[in-house]
């Protein structure tokens, strides 16, 4: 069983048909990086993915269970949000603009999940957080406020915040789009690292250089689709469909 | 081209950083400190001349008639009287007890009115609407007479245990209590626009990310937004306390013996207006006063996790009386002020 199967994936913005029937299947432990040009519905598409997005058509099942909505007749219902919310807690996700809460510290920011959603005591959190921190390499910024923390540590203390809840499948939006390009590689190489443990991985990204080293398959979509997709290897240097051959030669 | 190599500034030398540039006292501090002793020594001169015999002290003789307008004596007796200790105390109390639950009727109304049933929305938008929108003076005689004339309405003896009845003789007999529910209320409407400001200018990015981590929407305001929310909400909330301690004299016309009652009452008697008045007044500055220190005490608290905080209590003071040109300091945007109630 994969662990995220996208199935006709349909989504509206008010008369903007943003999405148009996406198809996607995920392996455990694979790590599928998605491109595109602005516009072509790969964040909408990952945001629908944990259900920040409602969707519009088609089913999307992370682990086997269907995503924020019921199957009740042969209709989807919408599901409870609570049971939303556990479905969520598996999921970790990074954002473009890091969304560290300003009023916490690192430690506080990484522990505060485990402890108010999955009940975890907070020594146990504590420990655990601290440990993740070191992972990324913040240590020593464990009491450190958001503010005082440049992106690139930023951004690695939303990767140890999202991976403190034990998620199976981590969703990057853009990780290294807010950075300055010599903070880039310190947040890739914790990205890196743990697709490396063997954690499932989508992000959605422009660092073909990551795409090509760490991905175990590359994603095209361009106006609501998936257009083509394929290992890095054969995806970057064969492109089949025009629309690929132009979108990388755009951005290589 | 060659590359340029420019020394690190280790490499250079070290007595040329010391010498930084000189601040020099500007020609504004030096007039700022004689104006301000001219004035001092001008306030002093003319309380001085009001008490002690000179050729100042002839001249008002002349002009008030051998009388001074001003019964310092009678002035100071005020503060000595047990009844406006009482109406101080009462005001402060209703002061206080009103606004804490104006506090916790706006949170209800700023959360409804930000909730996803529309039922919830009306509600809220209505109540809003409605106290916001008519005069606080009204509110506070329809609550104290229109109410229980209403429950007397419907239980007219005041036979019955029942509810009915004992509403009506808390509202209708008691002024306190009637003036808490209208103050409570009117406040609950003005304090809702307020939280709600500051739950709309927290970025919406923190709600998806709390999401993201499976909190629910209510933990998630509770845990997230609220705390954060608070640095915007807390300096109104300073201005509406301190106008509602100026807002429960208008509770006198329900008959509460609350410091404007007393003041006038004790006129009355006395013939001594603006003796009595000024001192009210000053009452009121002592007691707002008070209010502003809190106030500038909790903004400080909340700002103290940044590491830059000074911690001279006298700074308080300062800022009090002359303002800040700090701008870390600066309170954030205020809200557009309130129109007059």
């Amino acid at each position: 069983m994969p662990m995220v199967e996208a199935r006709g994936v349909q989504k509206y913005f008010h008369h903007l048909h943003v999405l148009r029937g996406v198809d996607l299947d995920v392996e455990r432990g694979e790590v599928v990086v998605i491109l595109g040009a602005s516009g072509s519905g790969k964040t909408t598409f990952l945001r629908c993915l944990n259900h920040l997005e409602k969707i519009d058509g088609g089913r999307i099942t992370v682990n086997g269970h269907l995503m924020g909505y019921l199957e009740r007749d042969g209709h989807l219902v919408e599901q409870k949000e609570r049971l939303v919310a556990r479905q969520r807690a598996e999921i970790g996700m990074v954002f473009q603009r890091f969304n560290l809460f300003p009023h916490m510290t690192a430690l506080e920011n990484v522990i505060e999940a485990p402890i108010r959603v999955k009940g975890r005591d907070r020594r146990s959190a504590l420990a655990r957080g601290r440990e993740l921190l070191a992972k990324v390499g913040l240590a020593e910024k464990a009491d450190v406020y958001p503010h005082q923390l440049s992106g690139g540590q930023q951004q690695r203390v939303a990767i140890a915040r999202a991976l403190a809840m034990d998620p199976a499948l981590m969703l990057f939006d853009e990780p290294t789009s807010a950075l300055d390009p010599e903070l880039v590689g310190e947040v890739l190489k914790a990205m890196r690292q743990l697709a490396e443990e063997g954690m499932t991985m989508i992000v959605v990204t422009h660092e073909v250089g990551f795409a090509r080293e760490v991905a175990h398959r590359a994603v095209l979509m361009d106006a609501g689709c998936i257009l083509e997709e394929g290992p890095p290897a054969e995806f970057f240097t064969r492109p089949q469909h025009p629309r690929t051959k132009q979108f990388l030669s755009s951005i290589l | 081209m060659s590359t340029i190599v420019r020394p690190a500034p280790s490499d250079r030398d070290p007595s040329a950083e010391l010498r930084g540039p000189v601040v020099e006292r500007d020609t504004w501090f030096y007039l700022n400190i004689a104006l301000s002793l001219v004035a001092a020594l001008v306030v002093a001169g003319l309380l001085y001349s009001l008490v002690n015999p000179g050729p100042l002290y002839r001249f008002w003789f002349r002009t008030f008639h051998h009388d001074l307008p001003f019964d310092i004596p009678y002035f100071r007796h005020f503060f000595t009287l047990p009844q406006v200790w009482s109406g101080v105390r009462l005001t402060f109390i209703l002061a206080i007890l009103a606004q804490t639950t104006g506090i916790v009727l706006g949170l209800l109304a700023a959360l409804m009115r930000t909730s996803r049933i529309a039922v919830f929305r009306a509600v809220s938008t209505l109540y809003i609407w409605v106290f916001r929108g008519t005069p606080v003076l009204l509110q506070i005689i329809i609550v104290s007479d229109g109410i229980s004339i209403l429950l007397l309405s419907m239980d007219p003896d005041l036979s019955g245990a029942g509810w009915v009845s004992h509403l009506a003789i808390l509202i209708g007999s008691n002024a306190f209590a009637a003036g808490y529910l209208a103050l409570s209320l009117n406040e609950g409407a003005y304090m809702s626009e307020i939280v709600r400001a500051g739950i709309v200018s927290i970025d919406r990015g923190q709600m998806e990310a709390a999401k993201a981590l499976g909190m629910t929407y209510p933990l998630a305001m509770r845990r997230i937004v609220l705390p954060q929310a608070l640095k915007v909400i807390i300096p109104p909330t300073g201005n509406e306390f301190i106008s509602m301690l100026k807002t429960t004299s208008l509770v006198s016309v329900a008959g509460l013996q609350e410091l404007t009652l007393v003041s006038e009452q004790t006129f009355a008697h006395s013939f001594k207006v603006l003796e009595v008045l000024v001192a009210a007044g000053v009452f009121y500055l002592a007691m707002t006063t008070v209010l502003t220190v809190v106030q500038a005490q909790i903004e400080r608290r909340l700002g103290e996790r940044r590491a830059d905080v000074r911690r001279n209590p006298f700074e308080n003071l300062r800022r009090l009386f002359l303002g800040s040109a700090d701008l870390r300091h600066a309170a954030p945007a205020a809200l557009p002020p309130k129109e007059a109630r």
